[in-house]
């Protein structure tokens, strides 16, 4: 039969026709198994998604849809704030990320040395990570209060400014100070993650390295990281795509202000979807959020098979 | 029930109202700067009155709470708008906004100067409405324009506090007036028992119901009248006719389906003015061009 008939599939080492297959129990079964998750998926993932797709090339109002083709991306993509919120959106999430491996390396290599009360410490340091995000952005907006907050008030005795701070009214301060508690949140997931890779390194590696006289900046660099690496990978890919989909501290610390200084495209998704009533045209802001995605897994993946390395 | 109609069409009655346009002030703060507690309305009655009372408490505490985010800006600012003899935002056909003119321009300004001359808290920009009623409740703020709403929220966390309530500060020339908010009862087309919505609605809609299940000025005007009959503010003073003559003369925002995008460049607008991006005129203008679009 010529092979441009057959769908191969592969069991072990063996290939089995996708005829021979169907009615074979023992080969079905794992399909079997794995059918309630999928019919879970395609009910929370598939279905919104297609609805979420099927939404953007209509104009929603009420409960009628009226087909409008690509208006709704055409009005998204010529908006006088598409760009600057997709490039505040980068800056978020790539600050955010770069700040969340940075300090959760940091504090998985202080961590992993032994000391009294370490496993108290490791479990204190989880507590943002835990913490509602709700939570955590009501904290901080207390913490940046321009007459009342923590942050101010440190930095004012210690003479770094002379005046109280309005962080979150600040356009040049907004987003960042956003950032910042974007980075104490995530933190913990790369230290934890870091953490468990740093336990798979040799330690024989460290003394050879020592005993051939290398400096600790030397050990970080040519053991550590190579041997983080895979870790490091996973963390930075689930980091982005966690932290680019996260708006509850843009909405309840700014609100996207003052006047869209720290808005991102996730929150505009809720603010145009939920309080403009424009379905059709958050749906298709929504669609473009997911493309963006879909090309940075597709770019990275790339990234990392160029150089010899997989997820 | 102007929040009710669309094109001559009534979709639905109130459930609850309220007004947003009552002058809060910290009766202490007002002693302290020589200033008479019991009677207030003199030294804020009109915008300049208001302008020049606040820079008399700046020694004490921040003046004024004024908000700069959330729907909660807009429905602040429309109260001090509809003091200008304004009815709405929007011409008489709803063809057109009328923000960018005089009195759209001039409320505008009174926020402007409220901040430039450092009379309100720093970080206007991004204050709402439970940071305000925090911060004068803990006495750091002397005024706030606010609803009857607020006076409950006050007596519960801060008994100690003595606040009077008086007037909106009107535009000089302008009137007592609020701007006009609450909810709406209504029954959705959709519906599979109507008959039963309906019968929800008639009794949620009758006096009894108003007098004792809502919380707030009730959509029934004798339910209202009962309602603040004794209604008195942290001096115990009654002021419940000041409530009702406010809630009379109120005006709502814009009611329009397409209000909320109306509402999100009225924000972003207004939070330029506050850091100083925009002049009052160039917001209002930005505002208004935003809204005759949506139109």
């Amino acid at each position: 039969m010529p092979i441009s008939t057959k769908i191969l599939t592969y069991k072990n080492d063996l290939f089995v026709s996708t005829r021979e297959r169907v009615g074979n129990l023992e080969l079905n079964a794992g399909a079997l198994f794995v059918l309630p998750v999928l019919l879970l998926m395609t009910a929370i993932i598939i279905y919104p998604l297609g609805r979420t797709i099927w939404l953007s090339f209509h104009r929603v109002a009420g409960f009628t849809n009226e087909w409008i083709g690509l208006s709704n991306y055409m009005q998204v993509l010529t908006a006088d704030w598409f760009f600057p919120i997709l490039q505040q959106t980068a800056i978020w999430t790539g600050v955010t990320v770069a700040g969340q491996t940075l300090l959760g390396l940091v504090l998985a290599l202080l961590l992993n040395t032994k000391f009294r009360g370490r496993a108290f410490v490791r479990g204190l340091m989880l507590l943002p990570w835990v913490t509602p995000g709700i939570v955590v952005a009501m904290i901080w907006s207390w913490m940046y209060h321009p007459r009342l907050g923590i942050i101010n008030r440190i930095l004012l005795d210690l003479g770094l400014i002379q005046d109280s701070i309005a962080w979150l009214a600040e356009p040049n301060f907004a987003l960042y100070a956003v950032i910042l508690a974007g980075i104490w949140k995530g933190f913990p997931f790369a230290m934890v993650m870091i953490l468990a890779g740093l336990q798979d390194i040799n330690p024989r590696l460290y003394l050879a390295a020592k005993i051939d006289g290398a400096p600790w900046y030397a050990r970080f660099y040519h053991i550590t990281l190579p041997g983080l690496a895979p870790v490091l990978k996973v963390v930075v890919l689930l980091s982005v795509i966690w932290t680019f989909n996260f708006f509850t501290l843009v909405l309840v610390l700014t609100g996207g202000g003052p006047a869209g200084a720290s808005d991102i495209l996730p929150h505009k998704v809720y603010t145009v979807s939920f309080a403009q009533f424009k379905f059709g045209l958050g749906a298709a802001l929504a669609v473009i959020l997911f493309l963006i995605m879909l090309v940075w897994m597709a770019v990275y993946a790339y990234m990392l098979r160029k150089q010899g390395g997989e997820l | 029930m102007q929040t009710n109609r669309w094109k001559g069409e009534t979709y639905g009655v109130p459930y609850s109202g309220g007004a947003w346009g009552l002058l809060y002030y910290n009766a202490d703060h007002f002693e302290e700067v020589g200033l008479d507690s019991e009677n207030p309305l003199d030294a804020v009655k009109t915008w300049p009155d208001f302008m020049d009372t606040a820079r008399q408490l700046k020694d004490v505490a921040t003046p004024v709470g004024m908000l700069g985010t959330t729907e909660a800006l807009p429905a602040q600012w429309s109260g001090f708008y509809f003091t200008s003899g304004a009815e709405s935002w929007l011409n008489g056909d709803k063809t057109k906004s009328i923000l960018d003119q005089d009195k759209g321009v001039a409320t505008a300004k009174l926020y402007k100067d409220l901040v430039d001359e450092g009379l309100t808290p720093k970080g206007t920009a991004n204050t709402n409405g439970s940071d305000v009623a925090e911060l004068m409740g803990s006495g750091e703020i002397s005024m706030y324009q606010v609803g009857s709403w607020q006076a409950a929220y006050f007596d519960q966390n801060y008994p100690d506090f003595n606040y009077g309530i008086t007037y909106c500060p009107r535009m000089k020339g302008g009137r007592s007036s609020a701007m006009a908010g609450g909810w709406n009862q209504v029954i959705n087309k959709q519906s599979e028992n109507k008959e039963g919505a309906r019968k929800l609605l008639a009794h949620l809609s009758s006096k009894e119901a108003h007098t004792s299940l809502i919380p707030a000025p009730a959509g029934r005007k004798d339910a209202t009248e009962e309602f603040f009959n004794g209604f008195t503010d942290g001096l115990g003073r009654e002021v419940g006719d000041i409530v009702i003559d406010q809630y009379e003369n109120s005006a709502p925002r814009p009611v329009h389906p397409s209000y909320p995008g109306m509402s999100t460049e009225f924000q972003k607008q207004m939070q330029r003015l506050i850091i100083g991006e925009a002049t009052p005129k160039e917001a209002m203008t930005k505002t208004s061009e935003e809204i005759n679009s949506l139109l």
